[in-house]
């Protein structure tokens, strides 16, 4: 067999389709590619247009008449009433401000953890992670018990009346987000920081500059688009954050933009234009601020000229600094994550909440109710660890074939799809819960699928992997593009098909990834709240909705119970699993360049 | 004689392995040593030690009549006024060829036309006067480079460190930067420590070359002498296109493969230093001739290369004419140019 | 070929459990659970229960079901939403004969509409939460309008957000009159932190923690309360109060009536009423409204009025929207 020959079988089986012909590579990628598009547009699109849609076309799912008739009072009505322009009012000063303190929070944390070698790092070092995959409902929980007026810290007799006040308000709701949402620029600016290569800062200090004017000349001008992203991606979590907005927000009168769409379609009649005017407008804020930061930053990222540039040792600071950071870094720790699980510990283990901490108080007996075998809770559990399970594994999968397909696509495709990707994260889970649940019950030619069927577990599943998708793929695509293009070429010219490709050269490769993505997948969709209630299926309910039946029915120790033995037992298994996965299967090894 | 750079008696340990060994190093004013060796020498970890970037565990350093380094004592690596360029650059991505060059003065707080005038000076001697407001993504590699090397000059170092600065770059590139490095570097009249793996790259840049293993000094030498006298068979095997042949030396001859030569020295086994070059006819020194079997064959323009075999070992060899593999091939080498050196036993 | 794996993937989901059961109920009432069970190893009929969570997700999980809904019996509290599910075509009557054959006693017999868009199992009624700790026998309030002397510590509930809110609103306009009734609210709930909560649950915590002395909530959650042990009282107000039914509905699409009918029977015969009142969450301390069957906890005679549902669905965007306007916090 010639070269020639073995070339032109490894030539895409896409042109001899067309018969032959060379497409332009974007229609040709397409015509390959449309399966997968329109897995994406049918878990994500179809379902975030049946709610937009209503905003502008309110008559379209009307039970009595629908139709088809564009009408722009719902819009008009949203932007013209008193409480939504509050709404937007508040959402965009919250979210502007959780951008920036957790921005801030965030960065120095990644710096101070990565850069300096820092005594007491158990405290520290597994919190972003843990406090990344926590859902926010529960962390409202344990901060409501902490700083509420008949709650520990007032009972403790350390929490004077105003500081109380303060909490249930704008304060409290920055701080707490704050605490909540640093992971996620903690990673992006972690990264960055470390992609930042020893070498030009060792070139600084021999050229004289002292770390201050190293951090303020070179490292922060270079990490200005890792900066800009953590802005942003911060601002859409806080506009699309629910579990906040429905508990201390709006005890504190805070109202938010998600919080509005859920108050205007929970109740009978449902006013579902109205919640898709809001969603549109939340939505479009987002992709706002989106597009004013590409604007800004038209030069586009600076490459880095790396190649094998050295990675940076944490050093050694002197005592006195060292003290300091370590404090810092531990504070945040605790505020984030050590305070609240003792909260929910505590909670779990005493009867009420009125007799705080008296030794006669405490009990196992919310503990043993969750677990006693034929429990309802005890089966939520079971369900929900199965349906996480399921939805690691497929979204894991899609999102790695996806991101084998995309790394070699152009740059056009491959910004836009991780472009929308982020998008899809900033959906209120409530939005596409409640688009599931028209496209799969209402519209014709869907509702009479054997599966996804709604009212069914298959339905669920499918939300869950939808809200995952996004997460996954954004992780999986990083690590794919990190591999050599040479890896996989050399097995197409072998005459390996491109799933074997996949399956032998790649995956292996970046197997650690997708059981990173599987493993965030599976403990976010334990806790997934929106899309669980409103997809419950026949069959019985997952945890979250139980969860908050009970907190709604003032049950928080049973809550606490069950959130603290579903914590132990998602990250637990999780975490096992991705270590085990970290130590026997991490084949990478000399594949980096 | 006033040294610039004393190194006495450098130890250092990553992770209970010796990196530096005892090592002792002395450089004169304007003179360019050379670190070679393979990667895991400590050549790296000695020149970052120089500059400061890490802290050997004992020893002492002195630049210039000033301890920079010494038991309770240290100069940090932002006031020791030594410059560095890298191997892949290390520019600061985001300013100019002109900001980088200005950012490496700003600690020396010139007045700023003198800093300019440097600037600008730097810029000349490297041919970078036209790409003054680039950035550096829009350079090619070499340029890259040579404004790493502009960036340095610029400061007046008194010492000036190169960490391998040629291998990121095109081979064809290498020969030309780096003459036009060195031409510099000497115009300047400063002292260099240069450290390269690349041993032909060593010869034809230094003064004398320092040839390191496991954090010792193998031999310290000028090229010259490295290339005549190796001191023991791993200097010998570093030097390009050596082969060295394993025999018995006894009673003034070497014997190998039931082959013997003339040729006076220690008793014991010794290895033969046999360069490509010295390979003569047969019939020239019939007292030091070998047979041995033919290989391979490559032109290389000036002559035949010869990959041939003697009792198992491999041996180049230039060749006026070609020869085919499975040949048996009769050359002979010069006497004086013979190198016996004993095999020294494993500590 | 890859999207065939990525289809397979998705096809391991039908390895899910499919609905099998015989009948599927959506509900927001404590107890359904529980029933659903006896009624299981009663009869041997097998039902999903669906609890989206609060009776107002459980409508908006409804209302986005539309003309399609998927359930066969909606038990919640609550009438005039009936009528509204009906007029949709959520809901659809339910069948003469199966309404005849439960022995009412006299409240239910009030309580059943003419139009059968539901029948009732039990009843509970705003009452006034009184924290005994806090406030002395001889001052509670004993009508709404005594309200007025409480005023801005009163605690009540959004009836945007809950459907007890709703018919005690509308049932309250119908005893004070609409103007009066909204001079006498907006004089008595001025604290807006206290007038807008979510749910029966954190009126009792307002009333029990002392952030208010007094709260407007439904007497089966005061009565839990009370029988758990804590310091609250129930007083029912002079002017009468809306009893508000537990309402159980049947989907308009429903396939299943035999089952349905066998679930009405048994919910309403002694053996599924005991199993209503076996557990101490709010609802388990309803009304009873079927005769020869006692309450759970003893209650003072009670005025009852009945809601005009027809006035009550008519008026329920306007009322719920200005009581959304005038005490919920922005």
């Amino acid at each position: 067999m010639s070269l020639h020959d073995t070339t032109d079988a490894a030539i895409p089986r896409r042109i001899h389709l067309t018969g032959g012909l060379r497409l332009p590579g974007f229609l040709a990628m397409a015509a390959v590619d449309l399966p997968i598009l329109l897995v994406f547009g049918l878990l994500i699109v179809l379902p975030l247009l049946t709610v937009l849609a209503q905003a502008v076309m309110p008559a379209l799912f009307d039970p009595q008449s629908p139709g088809l008739a564009i009408d722009l009072t719902p819009l008009g009505r949203a932007l013209s009433g008193p409480r939504v322009l509050r709404s937007i009012g508040h959402s965009v000063e919250l979210g502007a401000a959780v951008a920036v303190t957790a921005t801030l929070v965030g960065g120095i944390f990644a710096a101070l953890t990565q850069r300096f070698r820092l005594p007491l790092r158990a405290l520290y070092v597994p919190v972003p992670w843990l406090v990344f995959l926590t859902p926010a409902y529960l962390k409202a929980m344990a901060w409501v018990l902490l700083m509420a007026p008949g709650g520990y810290l007032a009972q403790l007799g350390i929490l004077p009346h105003w500081a109380s006040d303060a909490f249930f308000g704008l304060g409290g709701l920055v701080f707490v987000h704050t605490l909540s949402l640093f992971p996620l620029p903690a990673f992006i600016l972690g990264s960055a920081l470390a992609g930042l290569g020893q070498d030009i800062e060792d070139a600084a200090r021999l050229a004289g500059a002292n770390p201050w004017r190293i951090w303020l000349r070179i490292n922060l001008p270079l990490l200005t688009p890792a900066i800009a992203l953590s802005l942003i991606a911060t601002f859409a979590e806080v506009l699309s954050d629910f579990g906040l907005a429905s508990t201390i927000a709006r005890s504190s009168g805070f109202g938010v933009l998600t919080y509005g769409i859920y108050a205007a379609a929970s109740d009978y009649p449902v006013d579902f234009p109205m919640a898709g005017a809001q969603a549109l407008i939340l939505l479009t804020l987002i992709l706002l601020v989106t597009l004013t930061d590409r604007l800004l930053r038209k030069q586009g990222s600076l490459r880095l000229i790396s190649g094998r540039s050295r990675q940076s040792l944490p050093q050694k600071p002197p005592p006195l600094a060292r003290w300091i950071m370590t404090g810092v870094v531990v504070l945040i720790g605790v505020l984030a994550m050590w305070l609240p699980l003792v909260v929910i510990l505590l909670r779990t283990f005493t009867a009420t909440l009125g007799h705080g901490l008296e030794p006669t108080n405490f009990t196992l007996s919310n503990l043993t109710e969750t677990l006693t075998p034929g429990a309802p809770a005890l089966q939520a559990l079971g369900r929900s660890f199965l349906y996480a399970a399921l939805t690691a594994l497929i979204a894991a999968s899609i999102a790695l074939i996806l991101a084998a397909r995309l790394d070699r696509a152009g740059p056009g495709l491959k910004a836009s799809v991780t472009g929308f990707a982020l998008g899809t994260i900033a959906i209120p889970g409530i939005v596409l819960g409640f688009g599931y649940i028209l496209v799969w019950n209402r519209l014709p030619g869907f509702r009479d699928w054997p599966f996804p069927h709604y009212g069914q577990a298959s339905l669920l599943v499918t939300g869950y992997v939808a809200a995952a998708l996004p997460y996954c793929l954004i992780i999986i695509l990083t690590a794919v593009g990190q591999l050599a293009p040479s890896l996989t070429d050399s097995a197409k010219l072998y005459g390996h098909g491109a799933v074997a490709r996949l399956i032998k050269v790649v995956l292996p490769l970046v197997l650690l990834s997708v059981i990173t993505a599987a493993a965030l997948s599976f403990i976010r969709t334990v806790f997934e709240l929106p899309i669980s209630q409103l997809l419950v299926p026949q069959t019985g309910s997952p945890v979250p909705p139980y969860v908050v039946r009970l907190l709604g029915h003032d049950d928080d120790g049973l809550a606490s119970a069950l959130a603290l033995v579903c914590m132990i037992g998602a990250g637990g298994l999780a975490g096992a699993g991705w270590l085990v996965a970290r130590r026997y299967l991490n084949f990478t090894s000399g594949a980096r360049p | 004689m006033s040294w610039a750079l004393i190194c006495e008696g450098l130890e250092k340990r990553l992770g209970g392995k010796p990196v530096l060994q005892t090592l002792n190093l002395n450089v004169a004013q304007g003179e360019v040593v050379s670190l070679l060796g393979a990667s895991g020498s400590g050549k790296t970890t000695l020149l970052r030690a120089i500059a400061g970037l890490n802290h050997p565990d004992a020893g002492r350093i002195t630049l210039n009549g000033t301890e920079i380094f010494a038991p309770g004592r240290l100069i940090p690596a932002e006031k020791r006024q030594i410059g560095m360029v890298f191997q892949d650059y290390a520019l600061w991505p985001h300013m100019t060829v002109a900001g980088n060059l200005g950012f490496a003065l700003a600690s020396q707080r010139l007045a700023p036309a003198e800093a300019q005038a440097r600037i600008t000076h730097a810029l000349d001697v490297t041919r970078l006067g036209p790409l003054r407001d680039r950035l550096p993504a829009a350079l090619s590699g070499g340029q890259q480079q040579r404004v790493a090397i502009a960036r340095c000059l610029a400061a007046r170092p008194q010492l000036m460190l190169f960490d391998e600065p040629l291998s990121n770059l095109d081979a064809a590139l290498r020969e030309d930067l780096r003459t036009e490095m060195m031409d510099l570097v000497r115009q300047e009249g400063i002292t260099v420590i240069y450290v390269t793996h690349d041993q032909a790259e060593a010869m034809a840049v230094s003064d004398r070359i320092a040839v390191m293993r496991e954090g010792e000094i193998a031999q310290l030498d000028t090229p010259e002498t490295l290339y005549n006298a190796p001191a023991t068979p791993f200097v010998a095997s570093f030097i390009g296109g050596f082969s060295l042949l394993p025999g018995q030396a006894q009673g003034g001859m070497f014997l190998v493969d039931g082959q013997t030569l003339t040729l006076p020295g220690t008793t014991g086994p010794v290895v033969l230093v046999i360069r490509p070059e010295d390979a003569c006819p047969a019939t020239l020194h019939p007292a030091t001739r070998l047979i041995a079997k033919v290989l391979h064959a490559a032109y290389q323009g000036r002559c035949w290369r010869l990959t041939v075999e003697i009792a198992g070992q491999i041996l180049r060899l230039d060749w006026p004419n070609t020869a085919r593999p499975g040949d048996q091939l009769e050359f002979s080498l010069p006497p004086d140019r013979c190198l016996l050196l004993p095999i020294p036993i494993p500590a | 070929m890859r999207t065939s794996l990525a289809l397979a993937l998705l096809m391991s989901t039908a390895a899910l459990p499919a609905a099998a059961a015989d009948l599927v109920l959506y509900d927001a009432l404590d107890f359904a659970g529980h029933v659903a069970e006896a009624f299981t190893k009663a009869t041997g009929v097998t039902v999903d229960v669906v609890e989206p969570g609060s009776t107002g997700e459980t409508l908006g999980k409804i209302a986005a079901e539309g003309n399609n809904p998927q359930f066969d019996i909606l038990w919640v509290d609550g009438s005039a939403v009936f009528e509204r599910l009906m007029q949709d075509g959520a809901v659809q009557p339910v069948p003469a004969d199966v309404a005849a054959a439960i022995k009412f006693n006299d409240l239910g017999k009030a309580l059943t509409p003419a139009s059968l868009a539901f029948i009732p199992t039990g009843a509970s009624t705003t009452a006034i939460e009184v924290n005994t700790t806090k406030v002395a026998e001889a001052d509670y309030p004993k009508s709404w309008a005594d309200l007025a002397k409480f005023a801005g510590a009163v605690a009540a509930k959004d009836p945007n957000l809950s459907g007890p809110a709703y018919q005690w609103l509308a049932g309250f306009f119908q005893t004070n009159g609409v103007d009066a009734g909204k001079a006498l609210l907006a004089q008595v709930l001025t604290n807006k932190d206290l007038s807008g909560l979510g749910s029966g649950g954190k009126i009792n915590k307002a009333v029990l923690t002392g952030d208010a002395k007094v709260g407007i909530n439904q007497d089966s959650s005061i009565i839990a309360k009370k029988v758990g042990g804590e310091p609250v009282v129930a007083v029912y107000p002079s002017e009468g109060s809306v009893a508000l039914p537990e309402g159980l509905g049947i989907g308009a699409k429903s396939q299943h009536m035999d089952a349905v009918a066998k679930f009405i029977a048994f919910v309403t015969s002694p053996e599924g009423q005991a199993a209503m009142q076996d557990g101490d969450d709010t609802d388990f301390f309803f009304i009873p409204v079927i005769d020869g069957v006692a309450p759970k906890a003893e209650r003072p005679a009670i005025t009852f009025v009945t809601l005009d549902d027809k006035m009550a669905s008519a008026h329920e965007a306007e009322w719920k929207q200005w009581y959304k306007d005038s005490f919920v916090p922005q």
